[in-house]
């Protein structure tokens, strides 16, 4: 008896502590992780409208561990959209203007690792980074294999 | 008497002062900022060099809160990397691991924004657009010039 307590319980903590570490964790909009993440992509995004300031619209951000991956929309301060045929230097985006990238948690903070203007026609935006040894199920799946995540603009 | 000597080699914070200096800014063996912005181009390198990795700095600079660094990772202790052994192995033109990489000082603090590996050509110049000084890139040159 005393050994199925033990069992069950060994099955209550590694469930309780262990799956959740592991397990894709689509962040709540509020999540304190959310606002250091959509922060560290910030500089970013930016350099990437030619400077001034930004907001973020829809975004999904799932982390595992110290990993997180994140998508979002690039608007104006203001909320506007930001048409990327203004934006000479990039070439082929997807519309809304969104980004996708992964960071990692470093010496108490969130460091961008890469990002990418997500690029038109559903071409998966992770692609290269799906050479990179990271947590399974962080990056989303490709385009032609996306449920949840759709290939259009993030959901939220 | 220990508090003067922790003063000396406690490395100072990076100043927005400092980081959106007018004036190019080559940050030397021993500037805590070419240590911040090393380290933070560090975590991404370990997982593109699948190891841990150092870096041999070819340049290190700042200008008006924009860092530039040229490296050539290498196993720490100064151990080649070999290509086929990164994820960059099966890619069929590159020139060597020379990493070039961009970096942003914003709310206080440095970001990475972007780096390339073993560019076969000046990848690093297509990064100068918007409010990216081209001073950082060729110090000898007026930002305005050659538009």
């Amino acid at each position: 008896m005393a050994k199925f307590h033990s069992a069950a319980a060994a099955a209550v903590l590694s469930t309780a502590f262990v799956a959740p570490a592991l397990a894709a964790d689509a962040l709540a909009a509020g999540a304190e992780v959310r606002g250091a993440v959509l922060e560290e992509l910030t500089a970013f995004a930016e350099w990437q409208v030619g400077g001034g300031e930004i907001a973020f619209g829809r975004n999904e951000i799932r982390r595992i561990g110290d990993f997180a991956h994140v998508r979002a929309v690039v608007t104006r301060a203001d909320g506007g959209p930001i048409d990327p045929d203004t934006l000479v230097w990039i070439r082929e985006a997807a519309r809304p203007l969104t980004l996708s990238g992964v960071l990692r948690h470093r010496a108490g903070r969130w460091m961008l690792l890469e990002a990418d203007v997500e690029p038109a026609g559903g071409v998966d935006p992770d692609r290269d980074r799906r050479r990179w040894a990271l947590p399974a199920g962080l990056l989303p799946p490709g385009c032609e294999h996306r449920q949840n995540w759709g290939c259009g603009p993030p959901a939220r | 008497m220990i508090a003067g000597a922790l003063a000396l080699v406690t490395p100072a914070p990076p100043s927005a002062f400092a980081a959106s200096s007018e004036l190019v800014r080559d940050l030397l063996p021993g500037d805590p900022e070419r240590r911040i912005l090393l380290d933070l181009l560090r975590p991404v390198m370990e997982i593109e060099m699948r190891g841990p990795v150092e870096f041999r700095v070819g340049t290190a600079r700042i200008l008006k809160g924009w860092g530039l660094v040229q490296v050539e990772p290498q196993r720490p202790g100064g151990g080649r990397i070999h290509r086929r052994k990164t994820v960059y192995a099966d890619e069929p033109i590159m020139d060597g691991l020379t990493t070039d990489a961009l970096f942003r000082f914003r709310a206080g603090r440095w970001h990475l924004i972007t780096h390339v590996v073993g560019p076969t050509d000046a990848a690093s110049s297509n990064w100068i657009f918007g409010a990216v000084p081209k001073r950082l890139f060729m110090p000898g040159v007026a930002d305005g010039e050659g538009e």
